[in-house]
């Protein structure tokens, strides 16, 4: 029972990291139709950013989230103008590609600057350990989901509660009403792709201190994010979010109780059986229709 | 989410039956490829040897390309998992023939058997879904088939591999310029049993289904069968170059069939234009070849390349379709206008 737990406590917090990038997918599908494969080096992206403001610059945690913010929003306005407005004759396909595109574009650029070293981050909520009873956590996690948490809590606050937020979910349930209704769609667009950037790059700084910070960092986390994203339905945001942290609660389960080398392909197969058997997900209504 | 957009005006033209069996049986066809594979063969003959090695993995890229082509070209599927199965392809060689001793005609034989199945099974839950559902399970499946490779040493021989011995054919073996000639084969075999394809009614109920898939059921053609089955060619044919590739390179480790060869495959098809055979042989070369002689500038390599691949698909979503369809006109007015000399030579000859 005690292993149990802490396998759980312990699948939160990478579960955490999955589920911010979900939550960035998941945005950014539903506010532009178009699933973003540039995400995980966005993720890098900001992973890079934290190299240079922790190690380089020695700059405090609240800066160095400040700074990691405000890349990962410039990086995903301008991936939305570049991919998604750059497309003459859009479809899924080219949409598919054009993403890619950007993502090795971020990738290259990174492996161009800092080569191929692997780089690494001093804790960045101290190395300590905390203590509940019996079980403990490392201040690394509880910090990683006290961010993820509080990141989340904003964005619900955000969508739920400001105009601009109900205009941005105005523009993902139908583009066509909200924009007789006199919203500026297209800033909505990236309005949302640069929300997804920022989800994506503090993801990356919360994963740099956890092994080291290489230009490939954030292409291994974006498949298990899919995961999440489609164990969500791709459709909802706690859905992503919880698809997210069940990902990395799986991926200890089985690492643990049955072997470490098939973790990763029991993950990755409930990517193909979730999609074929329940495309809408847990959370996800039955109305949508998979085009 | 996704604005409707307006239904395509449907791309095929309807053709009678007459002419679809004068255009499946046109011999011209087999002569042009012929023709062509001989011209290829001699120009390769002629190239330095130490180019060879290159130009055969390149030529050898074709075929999973060509499999690709039938998948989106003709059904509007998309895969992102043709690395994959170009990699059960090399390994099924691989520890076929290394570890089981298994006579190396044969063993190819086995992988492209093996693959075909793999992709039919995929094609099941894969012809549920569209669009970037389906990108999602195939990307599923190239990671699935990364980790086996990785996870399995036993078996395939992990992280270091399994070496490949080269291939020996009636007691010699095969150089890479030998390579290269058996690749120019494969692709014009393929080719025209593509060309042969889509002009058969199997090809024609393909692109039914993609133009339009409600009215291609209400025409009685199984939607699912035309899917599984543009899965499973596509698959054959990218584990036809597996068994090759393997033997030119002399190894198989996991990272070469990784998830960026996949997106390679399937930018090839883009901006080959995903409905001509020529167009796609040339985006091959220039997806494999070029960052070959790119090396120069290695680092800067990705950044360029992938910033030019971009470029390309944002300012010509046709890919090279535009530019060979002209040059065909072109060609075709020419061939015309001969004709016409003659004809009028002749009569003036009466």
């Amino acid at each position: 029972m005690y292993t149990f737990v802490q396998l759980v406590v312990s699948g939160i917090s990478t579960g955490a990291l999955y589920g911010l990038v979900a939550l960035s997918l998941v945005l950014v599908f539903r506010g532009t139709g178009v699933v973003s494969f540039a995400a995980g080096d966005m993720v890098t992206a900001g992973a890079f950013i934290a190299v240079v403001m922790l190690r380089n610059h020695h700059a405090s945690l609240s800066s160095s989230v400040l700074v990691v913010a405000a890349g990962g929003v410039i990086l995903g306005a301008l991936a939305y103008v570049i991919a998604v407005e750059g497309l003459r004759r859009p479809s899924p396909h080219l949409y598919l590609i054009s993403t890619l595109a950007v993502g090795y574009l971020i990738r290259g650029s990174l492996r161009l600057h800092f080569g191929g070293y692997v780089y690494d981050v001093r804790p960045i909520f101290g190395g300590g350990v905390v203590h509940a009873g019996a079980f403990s956590i490392s201040t690394q996690n509880l910090g990683i989901v006290v961010v993820s948490a509080v990141l989340m809590l904003l964005l619900f606050v955000f969508l739920e509660f400001s105009r601009l937020g109900t205009a941005v979910r105005a523009t993902s349930s139908s583009r066509t009403d909200a924009e007789l209704m006199g919203i500026p769609v297209r800033w909505m667009s990236v309005l949302v792709w640069a929300t997804g950037g920022l989800l994506a790059g503090v993801a990356g700084l919360l994963l740099a201190p956890s092994g080291g910070v290489t230009p490939d960092v954030g292409g291994n986390i974006l498949v298990p994010a899919f995961v999440g994203a489609v164990i969500g339905g791709f459709e909802s945001l706690l859905g992503a979010v919880v698809g997210g942290i069940a990902v990395g609660i799986l991926q200890n389960m089985v690492g643990y109780y049955i072997s470490t080398s098939i973790r990763d392909i029991v993950v990755f197969s409930l990517l193909i059986v979730f999609l074929a058997v329940r495309p809408t997900g847990i959370f996800g209504s039955q109305r949508v229709v998979r085009v | 989410v996704i604005a409707p957009t307006a239904t395509k005006p449907a791309r095929t033209s309807v053709l009678s039956r007459s002419e679809v069996r004068r255009r499946y049986s046109d011999p011209r066809r087999m002569l042009v490829i012929a023709v062509g594979a001989a011209i290829a063969a001699v120009v390769v003959g002629l190239i330095p040897e130490y180019q060879t090695y290159t130009l055969g993995l390149v030529a050898l890229y074709i075929l999973p390309t060509f499999g690709l082509r039938v998948l989106v070209g003709m059904t509007g599927q998309l895969s992102i998992a043709q690395g994959a199965f170009v990699g059960i392809g090399a390994y099924t060689y691989g520890i076929l023939v290394v570890r089981h001793s298994v006579d190396p005609l044969l063993a190819i034989v086995c992988s492209v058997l093996i693959s075909a199945v793999l992709g039919a099974l995929l094609a099941f839950p894969a012809s549920r879904v569209s669009g970037f559902y389906l990108a999602l399970v195939t990307l599923g499946f190239q990671y699935i088939f990364e980790q086996v490779v990785s996870q399995f040493p036993d078996f395939t021989g992990g992280s270091s591999g399994i070496s490949i011995p080269p291939l020996k054919i009636f007691g010699s073996i095969m150089t890479p310029l030998n390579i290269v000639d058996t690749a120019i084969v494969l692709v014009a075999v393929v080719w025209w049993l593509g060309l042969q394809f889509a002009s058969s009614r199997y090809g024609h109920a393909m692109i039914a289904v993609r133009d339009n898939e409600n009215a291609a059921a209400a025409a009685g053609i199984s939607i699912r069968r035309y899917k599984v089955l543009a899965f499973t060619i596509s698959a054959a044919c990218a584990s036809l170059a597996g068994p090759f590739i393997a033997i030119t390179v002399g190894y198989v480790d996991p990272t070469q069939y990784a998830f960026l060869l996949s997106v390679q495959f399937l930018v090839a098809v883009f901006i080959g234009g995903t409905e001509g055979w020529l167009g796609i042989g040339i985006a091959t070369f220039v997806v494999f070849g070029m960052p070959h002689y790119l090396n120069g500038l290695s680092t800067y390599q990705e950044v360029i390349f992938n910033g030019l691949l971009l470029v390309i698909v944002l300012v010509y979503p046709r890919g090279l379709t535009g530019p060979i369809s002209y040059a065909q006109v072109w060609l075709g007015r020419g061939v015309n206008a001969l004709r016409r000399r003659r004809h009028s030579a002749a009569g003036a000859d009466r």
